[in-house]
């Protein structure tokens, strides 16, 4: 052993030789009796120069087993062995073998590898049933010789597994510290100790690339000396130019060095899946895609264990015994798949198995059983959260704990480790179906996205994985944001509340016995000038929300700089324990900036994500403030100004977004005032041109509040958001009514107008709602305006009243007249809605809207069927399956939900998520309408939703008729409204509405409908 | 101590070059191999929540580098700032480590053979960080063992 370098080639050589052989093994023997030749001549040929390279070295130990192997693949190459799991199991454990004795090359002849030698030599002699005895015996050493032994600390408990770094191997210590003297040589190995295999291959090419690059790099700087000495100003721009770009090459390039296919972990696994799968009696097969998708080395490295981790989830929890799987109908063999690919600037990796999924109210009842959660907030998770559930710290669904899985390293563990790295994890699970486990990863870690915030004296790196949103609480709202909870500050953010952490006080607080923060004396002379800042911030609170894991907190933080492009640096060993940090950088100026760790200052904080007695008051009072869900008769709202004195609130379900622009950005597209989203062109409206109120006042920003309104968005402009409210006061819907308003409440002492958005869309774009046109947006080129498309097309088909509105459109000088809906084509409501659709379609353009009135369903995505041809006397019973129920009259017809309500926008959105939910539905515009259609029977009404205020028959006297009918009186009555007050809803009851509901909260609705569905009818 | 054996025993050279500094009024000598390299950088990023031995972390030409105080680690008081402060950075156990002293002394040359046991205690200063003490003329310099003062806290605690 005189060459060490060539020893350590062989180590190295031997080692990818290994890598391929075990998985090439686990492809023969899933191919069993038929054999591919080539595959193992080629797992021979790696074999025999193993047992070449070994004996010329003198490693006996390799070469004897390596030759005995070599023997074995000789008689199955020769057809002389049929190959099988008797045959294949000694072979990979003998290759483990193999590779625990080239991580200890020096030792390896000390080795006891004589049970495997006459094993395999017992199979090479067909004398398999030897085999097994001889293996039994060798079990222990077999546990030993496991790989994954490197990690375990005790050293000498098999020959195989002394992998830890020992001090007389000189193969491995290349740097002198690898093997610390004296004392010191009794400390647990530190981090420090190199792994074998510190080395990369890189390709030649890659290496005459930066080698360029360096050479371009060098030129640069002579050219940038040149020119500092000579001065010229318009040359150091140039030279700057060209080192920056230099730079980003050479970073990318050498990033490059650093990538490895993502193929180099998956190649474990089929092992892991088979060895793991035959020990529980399960079928599963894996596959792989996108194995050449490469990632930074230390990501690589890194992932391996979340992933072995998820893997061995999949196989154990995931996938079903055989049998089960066969009673349901599925292959007896689960699979799953592993797959990388990129996505924008990230890598995904998904794991996903075909087998039972993930039962969410086991994992409710499981996540209360446990004290994780109250009953109460299981309940109203939603299915998502309720599956993120799994990554809680200390929750593991599976009854008794396995060797497998349940090492004590809980999904948790996986979910940190991978947001260590800069990773996210997301589930989905579907049950009986399959679980995916999505896992997004950033290319590498050495340059990281980051905010760089600042305390009082110091600036601080706070990586942008971890920000969730920044809140800015102004001087002398304090009061109404903030509330103090058993001494501890919260924020209040919509309806939540966050446990809040001053980022300054936290540093300043004393850990173990450390110091406290304060500035050397030789602080840098900025110090001073900033003091005045500190106590600004006491006024202005700049609150950074960020999430660790399934923590979410409150980061308060003095001042807020950019975001830069970090490169991240270790700490030093000192440093390391430091709770709140996770590195350093160095920024633009030569300073240096810790990186903030999100989940260490938690920890230091001692915030939990586990609910304590006193988190679930908070809960309590959580849930008490935020009694939308529970209480009918509050609402959430965004509240905003758009001058001073006037202040309005819009329904905050209503809004998808808001976005904040630049004045400037506003522009005019064919009359109508538009931003530019990220997905087109986004009309805006402005509430002084719908209703009546003071104009905005010109600003360079404002917000645009995005509402999405029958599948497309607009958005109303707004000077100021004020807050988020829930209103549980009274609203008053007489006064001040208004197409647009709702109503109006006295909010702080102020005067709040309701907006009711959709209304005012619909005021705005009368044609978005009314059916004719509905349909059409979707086919006109992206960039048209929407008063371009209605110009091309069915402008003049409309009625004259409906043609005066879409003229308000544009910047209109005054507030649009009152009576204005799209219903009010319809002339006359004394035909039951079920004719007026049976009318031939050309033959008034009113009634031209009907037979279009199916293309908004058609377009939601779980309809299945195109609109069914508008046959003239077809049934306004319109199903989500094309074949409508050809007998209308017949007593078996379906049973359907009468909708009656006058705003086409409603009536649509109503029917098309009725529709989803597969109810069959037939429409009124009116009351009256309504009524009609019960009256005549046609249809199998079992229940009736209908709005409160509606032309000549309201919802109320609609009621109050069935109520008093003898025929009707049995049927459920569900009464809408925009904005419910309880005077309102006592008169509902009185008259006979059954339940009584918000307009578009269509969760709580449908919930409703269902169970008033299949309740039975009381007579 | 192995280091001793290393420089006693075998055939090697025995003389030992030092790096001399003063702190708190005694005279320290630190291989002068382990030194990486000695400046005035005095601009110092303060890390909350380390031991009371990190004096913070400086840039030195783009490497973060862990500053402690010598002073501290000895047990001999915090090192007040002033026009003879200097950082010496050593190398230890593959990252560089920087210390604060007081003041500055010359390169000594000695022979490790003539190098005598520390005692117990020399003003405070724990024997287990001196590798030795050398006579030299009417002073005396205490040899400091680096991994032993550079170790972490924690450790320098288990091997106690």
């Amino acid at each position: 052993m005189e060459n060490d370098d060539l020893l350590q080639d062989f180590v190295v050589e031997s080692n990818e030789h290994l890598e391929d052989i075990e998985a090439e093994l686990l492809t023969l023997e899933a191919q069993g009796a038929d054999l591919e030749i080539d595959l193992v001549n080629k797992v021979f040929r790696a074999l025999h120069s193993i047992k070449g390279a070994s004996g010329f070295l003198g490693l006996e130990g390799i070469c004897k087993l390596s030759h005995s192997m070599e023997n074995v693949l000789n008689s199955l190459r020769n057809n002389e062995l049929v190959c099988s799991l008797e045959i294949v199991d000694p072979l990979l454990r003998s290759s483990d073998v193999l590779k625990g004795m080239l991580s200890d090359v020096a030792s390896s002849n000390n080795v006891d590898i004589h049970d495997f030698v006459t094993a395999l030599d017992a199979i090479h002699l067909g004398k398999l049933e030897a085999v097994h005895e001889v293996l039994a015996d060798a079990e222990a050493a077999d546990v030993a010789a496991d790989v994954q032994a490197k990690a375990k600390p005790e050293p000498h408990k098999a020959p195989v597994a002394s992998v830890e770094p020992s001090p007389e191997v000189p193969v491995k210590s290349k740097t002198k510290k690898a093997a610390p003297k004296g004392d010191a040589a009794n400390t647990p190995p530190v981090q420090v100790s190199a792994p074998p295999s510190a080395t990369v291959r890189v390709n030649v090419s890659v290496l005459d690339h930066l080698m360029n690059l360096a050479g371009e790099l060098v030129l640069s700087r002579n050219q940038l000396l040149q020119t500092l000495t000579s001065d010229d100003r318009a040359g150091l721009d140039l030279v700057g130019s060209r080192i920056d770009q230099i730079t980003s090459e050479l970073q990318e390039a050498i990033m490059g060095t650093r990538m490895q296919p993502v193929g180099n972990v998956f190649g474990k696994f089929p092992r892991v899946v088979r060895d793991l799968s035959s020990q529980l009696d399960k079928k599963v097969v894996l596959s792989t895609k996108g194995d050449d998708v490469e990632l930074d080395k230390t990501i690589i490295e890194a992932i391996s264990d979340p992933l072995t981790h998820l893997v061995r989830n999949s196989v154990d929890h995931g996938v079903e015994m055989p049998a089960v799987r066969a009673a349901n109908g599925k292959n007896p063999q689960g699979s799953i798949l592993l797959h990388a690919f990129h996505d924008g600037g990230t890598v995904n990796i998904t794991i996903s198995d075909d087998g039972a999924g993930i039962d969410p109210e086991v994992l409710r009842q499981k996540a209360v059983d446990k004290g994780l959660i109250t009953s109460e907030r299981a309940r109203d998770m939603s299915e998502r959260d309720t599956l993120r559930l799994i990554f809680h710290p200390g929750f593991s669904t599976k009854e008794v704990v396995t060797d497998i899985s349940g090492r004590g390293v809980g999904m948790d563990v996986v979910q940190t480790n991978l947001e260590r790295l800069g990773g996210t994890i997301e589930i989905e699970s579907e049950l009986g179906v399959g679980t995916t486990l999505a896992i997004k990863l950033p290319l590498t870690l050495a340059i990281i996205p980051a905010l760089i915030v600042k305390t009082s004296t110091d600036s601080f790196a706070l990586p942008q994985l971890n920000i969730l949103e920044l809140v800015r609480v102004k001087e002398g709202d304090e009061n109404t944001r903030i509330e103090r909870l058993k001494g501890a500050e919260v924020l209040r953010l919509r309806n939540r509340l966050l446990p809040l952490v001053r980022l300054e006080q936290t540093l300043e607080e004393p850990g173990n016995d450390l110091i406290p923060m304060q500035k050397a004396q030789d602080a840098d002379p900025d110090a001073d000038k900033q003091s005045p800042n500190a106590s600004e911030a006491v006024e202005t609170l700049n609150i950074i929300v960020v999430a660790a894991g399934q923590m979410q907190y409150g980061l308060v933080v003095a001042d807020l700089r950019d975001s830069e492009e970090i490169v991240v640096k270790p700490l030093g060993k000192h440093i390391k324990s430091a709770p709140c940090f996770s590195g350093a950088t160095i920024l633009g100026d030569g300073h240096i900036a810790l990186i903030l760790d999100v989940a260490g200052i938690a920890n230091h904080k001692g915030l939990h994500v586990r609910i304590s007695p006193e988190e679930s008051e908070r809960k309590a009072k959580e849930d008490a403030m935020a009694t939308i869900h529970q209480d009918d008769r509050s609402q959430s709202v965004i509240l905003f100004q758009n001058c001073p004195g006037e202040q309005f609130a819009i329904a905050a379900h209503a809004v998808s977004r808001i976005d904040r622009v630049k004045t400037s950005e506003l522009v005019q597209v064919g009359g109508v005032e538009a931003v530019q989203g990220p997905d087109g062109i986004l009309p805006v409206l402005r509430l002084e041109n719908l209703i009546q109120c003071m104009p905005w006042e010109a600003a360079n920003n404002a917000y645009v509040v995005v509402v999405d309104a029958g599948n497309r968005e607009v958005g109303l402009l707004v000077a100021t958001l004020i807050d988020i409210r829930s209103i549980t006061t009274k609203v008053d819907t007489v006064t001040i009514r208004d197409i647009g308003v709702s109503g109006s409440v006295t909010l702080d002492g102020m005067e709040t107008r309701v907006v009711d958005i959709y209304e005012l869309a619909d005021a705005a774009f009368p044609e978005w709602f009314s059916e004719s046109l509905f349909a059409a947006p979707a086919e006109l080129p992206g960039g048209m305006s929407y008063n371009d498309q209605h110009a091309q097309s069915g402008y003049e088909e409309y009625a004259p009243e409906v043609a005066a509105q879409v003229a308000v459109a544009e910047p209109p000088p005054a507030p649009i007249p009152i009576a204005v809906a799209p219903e009010l084509p319809i002339p006359e409501y004394v035909a039951p809605v079920a004719e007026v659709v049976a009318a031939p379609p050309a033959a008034e353009p009113e009634v031209a809207e009907e037979p279009a009135a199916e293309a908004p369903v058609a377009k939601a995505p779980k309809a299945a069927a195109p609109a069914p041809a508008p046959v003239a006397a077809a049934p306004v019973v319109q199903s989500p399956q094309p074949p409508a129920p050809p007998a209308n009259d017949g007593p078996e017809q379906r049973a359907v939900i009468l909708v009656a309500e006058d705003s086409g926008f409603f009536r649509k959105k109503m029917i098309t998520y009725l529709r989803e939910s597969d109810y069959e539905v037939v429409q009124a515009e009116d009351g009256l309408i309504a009524w009609n259609t019960l009256e005549s029977g046609k249809h199998n009404v079992r229940l009736v939703v209908t709005d409160v205020e509606m032309p000549n028959m309201t919802g109320l006297e609609l009621a109050a008729a069935i109520r008093g009918s003898q025929k009707h009186s049995h049927l459920p009555v569900i009464a809408l409204s925009s904005l419910a007050t309880d005077e309102d809803i006592a008169r509902a009851r009185e008259v006979g509405v059954t339940d009584y509901q918000v307009k578009l909260d269509r969760n709580r609705l449908l919930g409703k409908i269902k169970e008033l569905w299949n309740a039975p009818t009381t007579n | 101590m192995s280091y001793e054996e290393d420089n006693n025993g075998g055939p090697k050279s025995t003389e030992l070059q030092l790096g001399t500094f003063y702190l708190g009024g005694l005279r320290f000598g630190v291989d002068i191999l382990e030194i990486q390299e000695i400046n005035r950088q005095r601009d110092l990023t303060l890390v909350p929540h380390t031991s009371k031995q990190v004096r913070g972390v400086i840039n030195l030409r783009g490497e973060v580098v862990s500053v402690l105080d010598l002073g501290t680690v000895l047990g001999l008081g915090e090192i007040v700032f002033g026009q003879q402060t200097r950082n010496i950075v050593l190398h230890s156990g593959g990252e560089l480590v920087g210390v604060l002293v007081d003041r500055l002394s010359d390169v000594v040359a000695i022979d490790s053979r003539n190098l005598q046991p520390p005692p117990a205690n020399i003003s405070g200063v724990d024997a287990r960080f001196m590798m030795g003490v050398h006579q030299m003329d009417e002073e005396l310099i205490v040899v400091l063992k680096i991994e032993e003062l550079l170790a972490p806290p924690e450790t320098a605690n288990a091997t106690n």
